[in-house]
C-alpha cells in the first residue's frame, strides 16, 4: 500500500523536472575539448606537418586501422607519404594520442561521421590534416631536435650551440 | 689453471681464469649493460655503463675489463651501481638531439633501451648541445655525429674484424666524431657491419633510411642468394616486400657476419625489369601469354620431341634449390629419358670426393676454419670472393693465432697476417704450395681452402701433398653461387646421378648441348649460358625458367617467371657441403617457385615424377642422395647440417676446361647482381681480384 503511494508521488515529482532528452540534431550536445571522438593530424605553429612517421601511433592501435608509409623530403625532413586511419575500425580509445612523440595525432570532440558507404570511413592524409596546432599550442618537435632539415642546420635547435669543425686545431 | 669461484649477486658462478666479469655474469643469465663491450673484439672501457661494485673495492670496476678471481664478491645491481649508471646515462645523454621520432634506430636502440630502464630520462644540462653535421659516407653508410656516444665499436669491428680499418676518431672530448678513411666519404667493403654494431642510431643504412621501423616488419632468417659461403641473412620483410636485411640474432654460421651481397643487395627481388608473366614465341615475337598457354605450349613440344626421340638439353642452375635440381634431374633422366643435363660448373668438389675416396671428417666446415691451427689459401682472393671465410680465418687469427698461409697470383687481404704469403702464376700454384711443405708441417692440423685454379688431376695431387704432411688435413673445394654445390650433389652432370652415382650412359655437357647442331630442344632453368656461347642449332626450341630476361631468355621460346631463393622455400648447400633452409621472405606477383613450374610441366605432359612440394622432395633426397640423411630438426630450426662425404670413388674424368669460376668481386655477383641497384651503385671501390 505505501509503495504504491510512495510510486505515485515520485511521478508527480518528476513531472516538475527539467527534461532532460537534447533535441538533437537541432540542438547540439556540450563536449568537452578532451572527449576522443574524429581523429585528426595537426600542423606545428610554423604550418609545417607535425607527424614524422615514427609508426608510434600505429604500434599502439589495439584494432590496427593506423597504416602510413615514412619517407623523407630532399632536406632530410621526414614525414608520412600517406597516412591512413580506417574509421570504420577505430574504437576511438586514444592510444594513437598518447604514443605520439610529436602531438601531431589529436582526437576531436566530433563525433558526426555518419556515412552510407563503408570506404568513405577511410580517411586519408589529406582528410586528416587540419590547419592548426590543435590542442597543443607552440610545439615544434623539429624546434627541439637535434637533426637539420629544411630552414633549420645543426646548431639551430633550441639549446644547441653552433657545431664545432672538428678539422681545426681550436675547440 | 683451474677454474675461479666467485659470487655475483649472491649466486656462485664458477669461471676460467681470465674471464671477464661481464662475460661471467653474462653466462649466468645476469646481464651487465654496455655499449662499448663486445664479444670477440678489444676491450674499450669507454661507456662506463658495466660498472660493478666488487666488496673490498673501494671504486666501481668496468666489469667488461676485470677478470675474474677466486672469492670475489661482485653486486651488479647493487643502489650505488644503479645510481651510477644514471649518472653516466646522463654524460651519454647530455648532448644526445633527442630525436628517437626520426631516428631509425628507435625500437631497437641500447641507448633507449636502457634510458628506461634506468630511467635518465630528464636531463639537468642547462650547457648548450654540440651537435656535428650528419654525413652520407657511401650509398649504404651515414653517418649523425650528433647521436653517436663515442663506443668505438665501429672503428673496432672494421679494424679488428673485416682488417678494412676505414674508420678512425678524431679530435677530442664531446667534439670527437666518427671519420671514414677517404676525408668526407668511405672507400671500403661497405659490408655494412659498422651500421649494425652501433648501439645508436649513429650509423644508419641508406637502404633502410626512413622507411620502416623494427616491430612493423616480419623477420625471415633465410641464406643469401649470392655466393657460395651460406651466410644467413634475416630479410626484415612488410608487405611482401624486403626493407633490409642483417642477422643480429647471430643465428646461423655466419653469426652476425654478412657482407654487402647479404645485407643490401636484395633489391633484385623488386627490380622492374622483373619478369611477372609467362613469355611465349608467337610470329617471333615473345608475347606474356597465360601460364596455362605456356605450360601447354612448352609440354607439347616436350612431348613431341620425345615421341620422335629427339634430342633434349638441359641446363641447370647454381642458385636453384637442392629440390629443384634434384627435380629437374629426374625430370630429364626419367621423364624426357635423356641424359644431357648439366650446369655451370666452378669448382672441382667431384674429383676431390673421388680423391678422398670417403675419407671422413676430410671436408672442412665454416666452424673448422676458426678453430683450425693452419690454413692454406691457394688461387682465391677470399676478403672478394669469399668474405664469410676470410673473416672466419681472420677471427681465428686474432683469437686463437691461426698460421695462415696465402698462394695466390696477386696480392690479397690474407697476405697482412699470413705466415708467409706467396705469388705464383697461374697453374703453378701447386708447386708454390709444395714450397711450403716444411712449414705446414709443423702445423697440428690444416685447412687448405682452394679455387678453380686446383681442378681434374691437380686436385689429386694437392690431396697426395696434403696427405704427405702427416697431419689432420681438412678440404674445402671453393664455388661461386648459393647452391653450386648443391647443384653437383644432386647429380645436374651428364655422367653422374644425385650423390655422384656413375650413370650408364654420359651425356653431353652444357658445352657441347650448346655446340650441338642437331639439338632439338633446350631446356634451361635459372641459368644464361648464351650469354658468353652461342647456341649452335637454329631450329632448338629453348624453353628458360629465369628471374629477367637475359640473353637465353631473349632467344627463348617460351619463358617462365620464377621465384627468387627470397621468394620460396627449399634447401641449399653451401661451399662447406652444410645444407641449410631457405625460407620465403618476399613475395612477387606472377612468378612461381622453379619447383611448380618443372611440377605443373610434368604434369601437363603427363609424367609422374612424384609429388612437387619442397619438403616431400627432400625427404625423397634424404633416402636417396649419399650424405644427405640429415637431422631434420637441425635444417628445421634454421641450422646448418653437414652432408657426408660419398663413399668410396667416383670413376669419372672432369674436363679440366668446363670447371671456371666467374671470378666475382664483393660488388658483383653474376645475373643477380646486374639487377641490384645497391651492388652498382657502389662506385668508390671497383672491387678488382688481386688489387696491387
Amino acid at each position: 500500500m505505501f509503495s504504491v503511494v510512495r510510486t505515485i508521488w515520485y511521478v508527480l515529482l518528476h513531472m516538475f523536472h527539467k527534461r532532460i532528452t537534447v533535441q538533437y540534431p537541432d540542438e547540439k550536445p556540450y563536449l568537452a575539448p578532451r572527449y576522443r571522438g574524429r581523429i585528426i593530424l595537426s600542423r606545428d605553429p610554423d604550418g609545417g606537418e607535425r607527424c614524422v612517421a615514427c609508426y608510434l601511433c600505429a604500434a599502439a592501435c589495439p584494432v590496427d586501422c593506423i597504416a602510413l608509409q615514412a619517407t623523407e623530403d630532399p632536406t632530410g625532413r621526414r614525414y608520412p607519404e600517406f597516412f591512413r586511419i580506417n574509421f570504420s575500425r577505430c574504437i576511438f580509445c586514444g592510444f594513437c594520442e598518447e604514443a605520439c612523440p610529436t602531438y601531431a595525432i589529436q582526437l576531436t570532440p566530433d563525433f558526426e561521421m555518419g556515412e552510407y558507404q563503408r570506404p568513405n570511413l577511410v580517411y586519408e592524409k589529406e582528410d586528416l590534416l587540419i590547419n592548426g596546432p590543435g590542442k597543443y599550442p607552440g610545439y615544434n618537435f623539429w624546434r627541439v631536435c637535434g637533426v637539420q632539415i629544411g630552414g633549420k642546420d645543426k646548431g639551430e635547435a633550441e639549446n644547441e650551440g653552433p657545431p664545432v669543425d672538428i678539422h681545426s686545431l681550436l675547440p | 689453471m683451474p677454474d675461479v669461484t666467485l659470487t655475483i649477486n649472491g649466486q656462485a658462478v664458477t669461471a676460467a681464469p681470465g674471464t671477464l666479469i661481464i662475460e661471467a655474469a653474462r653466462r649466468h643469465g645476469i646481464e651487465i649493460p654496455a655499449f662499448c663491450y663486445y664479444e670477440g673484439y678489444s676491450l674499450q672501457a669507454a661507456c662506463r655503463m658495466c660498472l660493478v661494485e666488487i666488496e673490498k673495492n673501494p671504486k666501481l670496476q668496468p666489469g667488461c675489463t676485470m677478470p675474474v678471481a677466486e672469492g670475489m664478491v661482485v653486486l651488479t645491481e647493487s643502489p650505488k651501481v644503479v645510481e651510477t649508471r644514471k649518472a653516466m646515462l646522463e654524460f651519454l645523454l647530455s648532448n644526445h638531439p633527442l630525436d628517437c621520432p626520426v631516428c631509425d634506430k628507435g625500437g631497437e636502440c641500447e641507448l633507449q633501451d636502457m634510458s628506461f630502464r634506468y630511467g635518465a630520462g630528464e636531463s639537468r644540462f642547462t650547457e648548450l648541445k654540440v651537435h656535428g653535421e650528419e654525413q652520407q659516407w657511401s650509398p649504404v653508410v651515414y653517418y649523425d655525429p650528433a647521436r653517436c656516444i663515442l663506443c668505438y665499436r665501429c672503428v673496432r669491428v672494421c679494424d679488428e674484424g673485416l682488417g678494412v680499418t676505414a674508420l678512425g676518431t678524431q679530435n677530442r672530448g664531446v667534439i670527437s666524431e666518427i671519420i671514414p678513411n677517404a676525408g668526407d666519404h668511405l672507400v671500403c667493403d661497405e659490408c655494412g657491419m659498422c651500421i649494425d654494431i652501433c648501439p645508436v642510431g649513429a650509423l644508419t643504412s641508406g637502404t633502410y633510411r626512413y622507411k620502416s621501423r623494427p616491430w612493423e616488419m616480419n623477420h625471415v632468417g633465410t641464406i643469401c642468394a649470392h655466393c657460395s659461403d651460406g651466410c644467413k641473412t634475416t630479410l626484415a620483410v612488410r608487405d611482401g616486400e624486403i626493407l633490409r636485411g642483417n642477422n643480429r640474432d647471430r643465428s646461423g654460421i655466419n653469426g652476425e657476419f654478412l657482407c654487402i651481397k647479404g645485407r643490401y643487395a636484395f633489391d633484385f627481388v623488386r627490380h622492374p625489369e622483373r619478369l611477372q608473366s609467362p613469355l611465349l614465341r608467337v610470329n617471333g615475337e615473345l608475347q606474356p601469354v597465360s601460364w596455362s598457354e605456356a605450360l601447354s605450349a612448352a609440354a607439347a613440344k616436350f612431348n613431341e620431341v620425345k615421341a620422335r626421340g629427339g634430342r633434349f638439353g638441359v641446363i641447370g642452375a647454381t642458385r636453384t634449390t637442392n629440390e629443384e635440381n634434384y627435380f629437374l634431374q629426374k625430370f630429364a633422366r626419367q621423364g624426357l629419358g635423356t641424359a644431357n643435363i648439366d650446369h655451370r660448373r666452378s669448382g672441382d668438389v667431384v674429383t676431390l670426393l673421388d680423391a678422398l675416396s670417403g675419407r671422413a671428417n676430410a671436408l672442412a666446415t665454416v666452424e673448422d676454419l676458426y678453430t683450425a691451427k693452419a690454413a692454406l689459401v691457394i688461387g682465391s682472393d677470399l676478403a672478394q670472393q669469399h668474405p664469410l671465410f676470410a673473416f672466419q680465418l681472420r677471427a681465428n687469427w686474432r683469437h686463437h693465432q691461426l698460421t695462415a698461409y696465402v698462394v695466390t697470383p696477386g696480392p690479397v687481404r690474407e697476405d697482412l697476417y699470413a705466415a708467409r704469403a706467396i705469388r705464383s702464376e697461374a697453374g703453378k700454384e701447386l708447386e708454390a704450395a709444395a714450397s711450403l711443405r716444411d712449414d705446414l708441417a709443423k702445423s697440428q692440423d690444416l685447412v687448405i681452402l682452394f679455387g678453380d685454379a686446383i681442378k681434374g688431376d691437380a686436385v689429386r695431387r694437392l690431396v697426395e701433398f696434403g696427405d704427405s704432411l702427416g697431419i689432420p688435413v681438412k678440404y674445402l673445394c671453393l664455388v661461386d653461387y648459393a647452391n653450386s654445390r648443391g647443384a653437383m650433389d644432386m647429380g645436374l652432370l651428364p655422367d653422374l646421378g644425385p650423390g655422384y652415382q656413375p650413370t650408364q650412359t654420359r651425356g653431353l655437357n652444357w658445352r657441347e648441348m650448346l655446340a650441338d647442331p642437331a639439338l632439338d630442344v633446350l631446356w634451361v632453368v635459372g641459368e644464361d649460358p648464351l650469354e658468353e656461347t652461342a647456341l649452335a642449332s637454329a631450329n632448338a626450341f629453348v624453353v628458360v625458367q629465369d628471374l629477367f630476361l637475359t640473353e637465353t631468355a631473349k632467344r627463348a621460346d617460351v619463358v617462365f617467371p620464377s621465384a627468387s631463393a627470397y621468394e620460396k622455400t627449399g634447401t641449399v648447400t653451401n661451399s662447406a657441403g652444410q645444407v641449410q633452409r631457405l625460407k620465403q621472405a618476399a613475395k612477387v606477383m606472377g612468378v612461381k617457385p622453379d619447383l611448380d613450374i618443372m611440377g605443373l610441366l610434368a604434369k601437363e605432359m603427363g609424367l609422374n615424377l612424384g609429388i612437387w612440394i619442397p619438403d616431400k622432395v627432400f625427404e625423397e633426397i634424404r633416402r636417396t642422395v649419399r650424405g644427405y640423411n640429415v637431422a631434420l630438426p637441425v635444417i628445421a630450426t634454421g641450422g646448418a647440417a653437414q652432408t657426408g662425404a660419398a663413399d668410396g670413388r667416383i670413376p669419372v674424368t672432369v674436363p679440366p676446361e668446363l670447371i671456371r669460376s666467374a671470378g666475382d668481386t664483393l660488388f658483383t655477383s653474376g645475373t643477380l647482381g646486374r639487377y641490384s641497384g645497391m651492388l652498382r651503385s657502389v662506385m668508390e671501390a671497383p672491387g678488382t681480384l688481386y688489387k696491387p
